[in-house]
């Protein structure tokens, strides 16, 4: 899809609102990369790397395209092109090794559940002095410490009085309290469908809790839930990093584990991930082995809110808290589920959301990017840690591991007790007190 | 459409332009130029000298002094939305951008005021005004990206002009800094300066006099109601039509846009897919504003117009989503050209709209003559055409067919009583028409004023008026 | 017959020059011309212009006389050159909503016109229906209306301009979308004839609206009704103007009231009543009057008469939402005028532009009392301008204009100013000293 250069996505790319510099805007990208492909500029050029690493890959671009330009397939082909030319850095270069490999993926995960789990993590990253050098050692350490469990807060897991007051433009999501159960519809077990849940690496290394949550929340909702062995790392990492050599391996591996289960639908609940799957399709479109069965698998593919939002979603017990929701940008903008994760949300009675300004731009995560681009990783960050302050919210609920750390460091090291949840925690939390898992 | 390659730029004029706006903020290295080649009309490619981002008004004012006393030209640019080649510069001149120069400086909600950052995008400030209950009344198509600055110097227009005017009308005051760097207030609201209306001449004079840094606008307050209908048409003259007489029924609609067959088709293509029926020639969109119990009338009247005039098809706008869908379509159009083809060239005159049917024929015709795509959006309730022109640019004798469509439409436009361009500015592309429409002398006037502002003529060169007859070199 | 007039007649006709006492009545600031001539055309006027730059004459452009003994004084008046017997309607497309006619044509002609098409031109400037279209514009005059429709700066579509030196030009056109080139027309308006002479113009049009109505809230003060003129300014609706009406102090008969606000609406005939509650509502208040259709419109005919007889006006303006300030403000120019002379002071105010018309029937005349209001005026002028607002004297005894300028000083702008005058008027024979410099 050609582009014509109306620059409508200027305004909706973070870094060329930040920048101002047109090399930092999608079209000044697009143009970039059709000058290589006319042979005016080369990709070893130091415009042309510098400019496509700089891009999050949040692909905020694309629904304010009214071309169709297919942004996200054209960056991945780019930075396929930069990776050839030119080596990744160092600790990029590193993760994409560790994240390709199954064996190196747990020990690394299990290294860090032990740091966590020390609570070194955030006591050592409050400490860590705040300067350029240490910044993604202090940053990393946050971001572990922001993937820890923590239990709901006793004021709030407690408090059974009336719901939180909705001010000014809050959206009160929650139902009155008096339908609670009784609208809900009781699934018989399995009836919806066969569904695998994409463990991930991330997610199985150190939110084993929001993958639990899921499949208790889909088995709450008639799903028959199916343990695939064999899947991995989605590969998401290595296509954004412009690996996709590596990438396709991985996607091979999936395609192979998940087909062979035979379910309905694959559920991810990383935004990330999921938009990967969806895509698998067009990865292995000149794998003439795998084409059809990629296609198929991504057909399939699923948001964990996607598979629950609906009438039939039931509802659970009050939760009263204050939530603001982050909409993850390969959850809006790559697989455009946006109304979704709300209504999961909406399921649960006295949880109040409260509307974030903003919350379709990216938080800055965008996989290794607060590790390469620090500082600029760090401003749009910054912005989306004061959008979330400003609500006024307890909890920010966003749908992706890296946004939940990204977002959930910044957070820490403001010193602030607001932390990042998967919706689908505040779900399973609402239905565990609802008392749907008795039993069970 | 020659594209002279800079010299690099001096390392001491390089130095004293960083020392200004910071070494991030200037952008000089030839790929990274590459970027600034085009605007929103990308049949010409200039490459500039360099690119300096400043931040306000002082530093505007020290970046174009120091440009003065190195002889250098400047061209401005906001977000390059522009579809008439006003933002690009030859090789020997530097862009001076706003992308940076964003902020809302004060809003004023008793006297409906802002004063804003030319950089500051045209939908932000309506956003911003909202909570207020106030807004932004001229709404160009691009409103999503272009900056407050490119419409002033555009004089933009936008779908809603036709019941509340440009954005001259808009405007009550700038702060502008001059080619030589001086920094000068033009206009004010509340006051009643003596001497010539310098504002309105600012207002749409492309970016050829200075910079404007500073820009204080008035704000309106919403309309308590809004209705939006959509006619099918089966037939683009027949929708022609129904604007005419929508017109001479005594009804002022906010908004009156067609969108003729290959346009619908392109559109709901798209994402901005609107839910225009694929097989019409001719959608007509229609919109009311006001006070809400005044609407319904109005509305009845039009759809009694627009059945009369063959639509086969009449729907209201049951809901504000629905509303805005279509709204999005319409907006959307030019972008979605792509499509239908790679390569576009928007064409924007005006004719009184009586002239309407009878000019949307003649355009048809020159398409069918030169074997080319013509795809009409337009604001139809101005007169306003936009006949977009599908190319490919690696096909040189198409390339040529469009060149002379082009100019065939413009002559179709100016016969009729109109004019070579509605609100997109003359620009590059369209300096060689302007003898169309201006005689010698008064083409002598733009170029006395200009020196007025620009003795040395280093503001925005050769855009806007042609070369003098006697001067080397062709037009373009 | 003086030289001049002799000169001119050799080029034109008899007919079309008047000198000695027939030219009193075109005097310009109390200054009688040598000569007035008429012509008939774009050519004449070509020709007289050329002549006067060949022959160094001061040459002030009008219409039917009615603005020449306001505004700033000119330099020198050698010829009057009147638009009265060019004026006729030249084209007038109802569907594409203008009209286009020669400068020397009556507003009330053109309104007459336009009105059998159930269209109208949408100002009101003060002077009344008599005037000439193109005295409205060169003046840019603009009434109560501004704040619905706009200045004549936003209703201009085009005009023909001849220039000092005889250059014909056309500006604009007959679109309302038009951006060839620079905007050479915006100069024009209100150029005060310093540019060229005016000989055609294109007008935009509306379309009547099926409602006229007028509603008028007393105020205990003036204060207190500038009070209420503000607050309704800010309705959240569009209104076609909110005017604050304070009668002169002692006006007798029809006009002596209390401080009035009117609001005009002009609506369709279920918006009206939606428009009048959302009005009444604001206010706080319900009108002690409602006037419909042409009592509506009488009223504000009436606003545009209010200069008629005025020895001094003064248009005070700052941001709209300090108009109370600006009415506090004349207590400043009680001492310039007799309140028992004529009907002493009346103040007209917009309170949607912030501008407050002040027009005082008889001042005191003695040495003193110029003097006295030269300086008081001044004063008061540094101080709005302090304030970002100014103080225009648009009519006075050209002692005092003279003095003090019609406006403000220019400033920074003021060589812009002097290079556009240079460029349309090479030979400086037009209107010199009309405008600032």
């Amino acid at each position: 899809m050609p582009c014509v250069h109306c620059g409508f996505c200027l305004p909706a790319c973070p870094t060329y609102v930040r920048l101002g510099d047109e090399n930092d805007s999608p079209r000044g990208r697009l143009y970039l990369m059709q000058a290589v492909v006319e042979g005016r500029l080369s990709p070893e050029s130091d415009a042309f790397q510098t400019h496509i690493d700089r891009c999050l890959g949040c692909r905020a671009c694309e629904p304010v395209c009214p071309s169709g330009v297919e942004y996200g397939v054209l960056l991945e082909a780019a930075r396929e092109t930069v990776y050839r030319a030119r080596k990744a850095p160092a600790v990029v270069a590193m993760l994409l090794a560790v994240f390709s490999s199954r064996a190196l993926t747990n020990w690394s995960m299990r290294v860090a559940r032990v740091v966590r789990a020390l609570g070194l993590g955030g006591l050592v990253a409050r400490r860590i002095p705040r300067n350029r050098l240490f910044h993604p050692i202090r940053f990393g350490l946050a971001m572990l410490e922001a993937s820890r469990e923590r239990q709901f807060g006793s004021e709030t897991a407690t408090s059974s009085g009336a719901p939180i007051a909705s001010d000014g433009g809050a959206l009160d999501a929650a139902t009155s309290e008096g339908e609670t159960s009784e609208s809900a519809p009781a699934w018989r077990a399995g009836e919806r469908g066969r569904v695998a849940i994409l463990r991930g690496c991330v997610q199985a290394g150190l939110f084993a809790r929001v993958n639990d949550a899921t499949e208790r929340v889909l088995r709450a909702n008639g799903y028959e839930v199916i343990e695939v062995s064999g899947q991995g790392c989605c590969g998401a990492l290595h296509t954004h990093a412009g690996d996709s050599m590596r990438a396709r391996k991985l996607a091979r591996a999936n395609v192979k584990a998940l087909a062979a289960a035979e379910v309905d639908f694959v559920a991810v609940n990383a935004a990330g991930c999921g938009a990967a799957l969806k895509e698998y399709g067009h990865l292995l479109e000149a794998d003439e082995e795998y084409r059809h069965t990629a296609e198929a698998l991504a057909a399939s593919t699923r948001d964990i809110s996607e598979l629950l939002a609906g009438d039939s979603l039931r509802v659970g017990a009050p939760l009263p808290v204050r939530v603001t929701y982050d909409a993850a940008c390969h959850l809006c903008h790559a697989q455009g589920v946006r109304q979704e994760p709300l209504a999961v949300l909406g399921a649960i009675p006295q949880l109040v959301v409260l509307p974030l300004q903003d919350a379709e731009e990216c938080c800055g995560g965008a996989g290794t990017y607060g590790i390469t681009h620090p500082e600029l990783g760090g401003d749009i960050g910054a912005d989306k840690v004061s959008a979330v302050l400003a609500t006024g919210a307890e909890i920010v609920a966003t749908g992706n591991p890296g946004c939940m750390m990204q977002i959930g460091a910044g957070l820490l090291l403001e010193g602030s007790d607001v932390v990042a949840r998967h919706p689908v925690e505040l779900l399973d939390e609402s239905y565990r007190r609802a008392g749907f898992y008795d039993g069970s | 459409m020659e594209n002279i390659l800079p010299e690099p730029l001096t390392k001491k004029l390089g130095d004293r332009l960083r020392g200004v706006v910071g070494d991030a903020w200037v952008i000089a290295d030839a790929d990274r130029l590459l970027a600034y080649e085009s605007d929103g009309l990308t049949a010409y490619r200039k490459t500039p000298l360099a690119v300096v981002l400043p931040r306000d008004t002082d530093e505007v004012s020290r970046v174009m002094g120091i440009l003065a006393e190195e002889d250098v030209p400047v061209v401005p640019r906001g977000a390059g939305t522009g579809l008439s080649g006003g933002a690009l510069a030859n090789g020997d001149a530097v862009i001076v951008g706003t992308a940076r120069m964003t902020d809302m400086l004060e809003l004023d909600p008793d006297n409906r005021l802002a004063r804003v950052q030319p950089g500051m995008i045209n939908a932000d400030l309506t956003k911003a005004a909202e909570p207020y209950g106030l807004y932004y009344a001229p709404d160009p198509s691009s409103q999503s990206a272009c900056t407050l600055g490119g419409n002033v110097a555009e004089n933009s227009g936008g779908p809603h002009c036709l019941k509340y005017g440009v954005t001259s009308r808009y405007v009550t005051g700038l702060t502008v800094v001059t080619p030589e760097g001086k920094i000068i207030e033009l206009g004010g609201f509340g006051r009643e300066p003596g001497g010539y209306d310098l504002l309105g001449l600012f207002v749409g004079s492309e970016g050829c006099f200075g910079i404007a840094t500073e820009i204080e606008v008035r704000l309106l307050p919403k309309p308590e109601g809004v209705k939006t209908l959509l006619a099918i048409f089966d037939r683009l003259g027949d929708a022609g039509a129904a604007v005419t007489e929508i017109m001479a029924e005594g009804l002022l609609p906010a908004a009156l846009e067609i969108i003729d067959g290959p346009t619908i088709r392109a559109v709901e293509a798209s994402v901005f897919a609107a839910g225009f029926p694929t097989d019409a020639e001719a959608a007509l969109v229609i919109e009311f504003d006001g006070i809400e119990a005044g609407l319904a009338s109005d509305v009845e009247r039009a759809v009694v117009q627009c059945r009369a005039a063959g639509a086969r098809e009449v729907r209201i706008a049951d809901s504000e989503e629905e509303r805005l869908a279509l709204w999005r379509g319409r907006k959307k159009a030019f972008g979605a050209m792509g499509q239908i083809g790679n390569d576009l060239m928007v064409q924007d005159g005006t004719v009184p709209r009586s002239k309407l049917t009878e000019v949307l024929a003649r355009i048809s015709e020159i398409g069918v003559r030169h074997d080319l795509t013509i795809a009409n959006v337009f604001h139809a309730g101005d007169g306003n055409l936009h006949p977009n022109l599908i190319f490919d640019r690696s096909d040189a004798d198409e390339l040529r067919r469009v060149e002379l469509a082009s100019t065939e439409i413009m002559a179709v436009c100016v016969e009729a009583g109109g004019t070579i361009t509605g609100e997109h500015g003359v620009g590059l592309d369209k300096r060689r028409y302007m003898s169309l429409v201006h005689t010698p002398d008064e083409l002598d006037a733009m170029r006395d004023v200009k020196a007025v502002f620009d003795p040395r003529g280093r503001m925005n060169p050769g855009k806007v008026l042609p070369d003098l007859p006697d001067s080397a070199g062709a037009a373009v | 017959m003086n030289s001049l007039a002799g000169m001119l007649t050799d080029r034109l006709s008899a007919a079309q020059v008047v000198d000695g006492i027939e030219a009193e009545r075109w005097a310009v600031c109390g200054r009688i011309p040598q000569a007035v001539v008429f012509p008939e055309s774009e050519e004449q006027v070509a020709e007289i212009l050329s002549l006067s730059s060949e022959e160094g004459w001061q040459c002030i452009p009008g219409g039917k006389g009615g603005w020449l003994h306001g505004g700033q004084p000119p330099q020198g008046v050698d010829v009057v050159v009147s638009a009265e017997r060019m004026n006729e309607i030249s084209a007038y497309e109802p569907a594409d909503m203008f009209i286009e006619a020669q400068a020397g044509a009556e507003l009330e002609v053109l309104e007459r016109r336009t009105l059998e098409c159930s269209q109208w031109i949408a100002l009101d400037p003060p002077g009344g229906e008599r005037g000439t279209l193109g005295a409205m514009v060169a003046v840019g005059a603009a009434g109560p209306l501004e704040a619905g429709f706009g200045s004549p700066r936003d209703q201009v579509l085009g005009a023909t301009l001849v220039t000092g030196d005889g250059r014909v030009l056309g500006l604009g056109g007959r679109v309302v979308k038009n951006v060839a080139g620079f905007d050479l027309l915006k100069l024009v308006t209100g150029s005060w004839g310093t540019l060229g002479m005016i000989t055609s113009v294109t007008m935009r049009v509306h379309p009547v609206p099926a409602t006229d109505r007028s509603l008028l809230f007393k105020g205990r003060d003036p204060a207190e009704a500038a009070a209420l003129a503000c607050r309704l300014a800010q309705a959240p609706l569009s209104l076609a103007a909110v005017e604050l009406l304070v009668p002169g102090d002692a006006e007798s008969g029809a006009n002596a009231s209390s401080p009035l606000v009117a609001v005009r609406i002009l609506e369709s005939v279920d918006g009206a009543d939606e428009a009048e509650r959302l009005v009444s509502e604001r206010a706080g208040i319900e009108p002690f009057q409602r006037l419909e259709g042409e009592q509506s419109a009488a009223i504000f005919e009436n606003v545009r008469a209010m200069e008629d007889g005025a020895e001094l006006v003064l248009r005070l303006s700052l941001l709209p939402s300090r108009l109370p300030e600006l009415v506090e403000m004349t207590s400043r120019l009680s001492g310039l005028y007799d309140p028992t002379e004529g009907w002493g002071m009346r103040l007209a105010g917009h309170a949607q532009t912030g501008v407050l018309r002040v027009m005082i029937a008889k001042m005191t005349h003695s040495t003193d009392g110029l003097d006295q209001a030269r300086v008081v005026l001044g004063v008061l002028r540094r101080s709005l301008e302090a304030e970002g607002g100014s103080l225009v004297v648009s009519q006075g005894p050209p002692e005092i204009v003279g003095a003090l300028g019609a406006w403000g000083d220019s400033g920074p702008v003021a060589p812009f100013n002097a290079g556009i005058r240079a460029a349309f008027d090479p030979a400086s024979i037009l209107a010199q000293g009309r405008l600032p410099q």
